[in-house]
């Protein structure tokens, strides 16, 4: 089931992984600056913010690539155990 | 054809479609929403189960959800009659022979094996449920932990958000089976092995819900209840003992240091889930069948098949511990979320023989160990059905004063993943307690009442019900 030559969807997921793993090394800088904010995350670096989800989703929305769109929350992030 | 007990998830599928309960999908579909989107519809129409046959992007993998949407689906995985269910499997848990598994050579959860480098979780289709939840969640997995200390097997189900080829992250919560086992290593300072099971037999997903009590394999509750041990295979990179039939099995390591970001997760609640810091799961091996089926299960807004599995389970829990401490309860209905929202049903002529026992079901119902989520209880009489909403608005409307009959308490634990938890989940949560008592109430309130209620006779209703076809309907 596991393939060598990986699908563009598999291709796809391995880069907003890659995406992701940026966003959890670079959190707090990314949470000074974009607090509150809606972020893409695309090539490892903050490609868009905005106050809104849809205006995020605009700026990237001619990119193939599938971007990391979340918002940034403020303050501590829990660490429950 | 197979039959209770179903001791694969394909055994499972054969039989769904014998009942005409699944259909199969050729038309290709998409991980991003369509899956899920699906699942939804399947919750929200009580449609048959469905197998996806071609996966966008995923050639060769089938994606199958849903066989756990409906109650008769639920009642058939256990083997009990729809009708009465909850009582019925509240009773069968309190009168439980449990057997323990047996540990066979080999099964097809072992037809290949995947190690180090040669392990790349981008090539599961692991479905999105919400557009925000990204990297998506394995939703429908039975994670397995043993105890350091006494060697005792915890499986419950759990998500584990994507966040490598190789890494996973887990929603451990401190009070849950899973977060004490996995805090025994924290204090040893040493690495927990987990086992992830997808695909297990639907007996096996359904004890993952069920709350066991501590030191308690779910794996025996899985031998009381099918009559005959599960069958097992050893974890290729622990001592974990996973059911040899599953189709998928994902092995790996917490470290007891190491977090991670975790969410957001389209939640039980409806709304996304805050970001944490969670566990990692390293993984050390895949172990899978070669023609595998993933087992997608849809959380999100409700209705879904993880809320009415999971429902299920919680009032059967609920049930059991309640009647022990409080014999007059006579059923109790999950509502909605997990149990945030339940309805309890309490023997008519004793709560008119007992003045307060209305409150004294209220706080047992909060006290017992099941109920941590619980936030808003309706107490109704036993001539109501709890798990009607219909029935229980009207009691709402016609049995119950606000000024006399809520009863607020606030600060009692709860859940960090409400998200309209007074500290905004940044701790492990609380919750105001309220109680809606919409029994009838004792003189000078019951003048109404005793005129009786306005409907046509049981006789005649029972009449009609046996008529019905004939009349044309």
């Amino acid at each position: 089931m596991f393939i060598k030559k990986l699908t563009m969807e598999q291709k796809n997921r391995r880069a907003l992984l890659e995406n992701r793993s940026w966003l959890h090394d670079n959190f707090r800088e990314i949470q000074e600056k974009y607090e509150e904010k809606w972020v893409a995350i695309l090539d490892r670096k903050v490609v868009a913010h905005e106050l809104t989800a849809q205006k995020v989703k605009d700026a990237v929305k001619e990119r193939d690539e599938e971007a990391v769109i979340m918002r940034i929350p403020g303050g501590e992030i829990p660490r429950p155990i | 054809m197979p039959e209770f007990p179903f001791r694969s998830l394909r055994e499972w599928i054969t039989f769904l479609k014998a009942q005409g309960q699944v259909v199969e999908n050729d038309v290709e579909v998409d991980l991003h929403g369509e899956v899920a989107a699906i699942s939804r519809k399947i919750a929200l129409t009580g449609a048959p189960a469905v197998l996806h046959n071609k996966i966008k992007g995923y050639p060769g993998w089938r994606i199958f959800s849903d066989g756990l949407t409906t109650r008769q689906r639920v009642a058939w995985t256990l083997g009990l009659p729809e009708d009465g269910i909850i009582n019925a499997l509240a009773q069968k848990l309190s009168q439980l022979e449990r057997i323990k598994p047996v540990v066979v050579d080999g099964g097809p959860c072992k037809e290949l094996k995947f190690f180090s480098d040669h392990i790349d979780l981008t090539q599961i289709p692991v479905p999105f449920t919400g557009e925000y939840d990204n990297p998506p969640f394995i939703a429908s997995g039975n994670s397995n932990i043993r105890s350091p200390e006494t060697g005792w097997q915890n499986t419950g189900i759990r998500r584990f958000q994507l966040q490598g080829i190789n890494r996973l992250s887990n929603l451990v919560l401190p009070f849950q089976h899973e977060g004490i086992i996995f805090s025994e290593y924290i204090k040893k300072g040493e690495v927990a092995p987990v086992a992830i099971v997808l695909g297990g037999d639907p007996l096996y997903t359904l004890i993952g819900m069920i709350p066991a009590p501590d030191q308690v394999d779910e794996m025996d509750t899985w031998g009381a209840f099918a009559g005959e041990p599960l069958q097992v295979v050893q974890c290729e990179t622990s001592d974990i003992m996973v059911p040899a039939t599953a189709e998928l099995v994902i092995e790996g390591e917490m470290d007891p240091t190491e977090r991670i970001l975790e969410g957001p997760f389209s939640e039980f609640t409806g709304f996304y889930s805050g970001l944490r810091y969670m566990p990692v799961v390293q993984v050390k091996c895949v172990t899978m069948r070669k023609d595998c089926i993933y087992q997608s299960m849809y959380m999100g807004v409700p209705v879904s098949e993880a809320h009415n599995a999971g429902h299920m389970m919680a009032e059967v829990a609920m049930l059991q511990e309640l009647k022990q401490l409080v014999p007059e309860v006579r059923d109790y209905a999950v509502l909605s979320s997990w149990g945030m929202t339940s309805a309890i049903s309490v023997d008519k002529e004793a709560r008119a023989k007992k003045p307060g026992l209305v409150r004294k079901v209220a706080l047992v119902a909060k006290a017992i160990k099941s109920s941590t989520w619980v936030k808003n209880i309706i107490i109704v009489d036993d001539d109501v059905d709890p798990h009607n909403v219909q029935e229980i608005l009207w009691c709402m409307s016609v049995k119950f004063q606000g000024q006399k009959d809520i009863l607020v308490i606030p600060d009692f634990p709860g859940t960090m993943l409400d998200p309209s938890e007074p500290y905004l989940g940044k701790g492990p949560g609380i919750t105001s307690y309220t109680v809606f008592d919409c029994t009838e109430k004792p003189p000078p309130y019951n003048e109404a009442y005793k005129r009786g209620v306005a409907q046509p006779t049981d006789a005649f209703r029972k009449m009609v019900d046996e008529k019905w076809a004939h009349y044309g309907f």
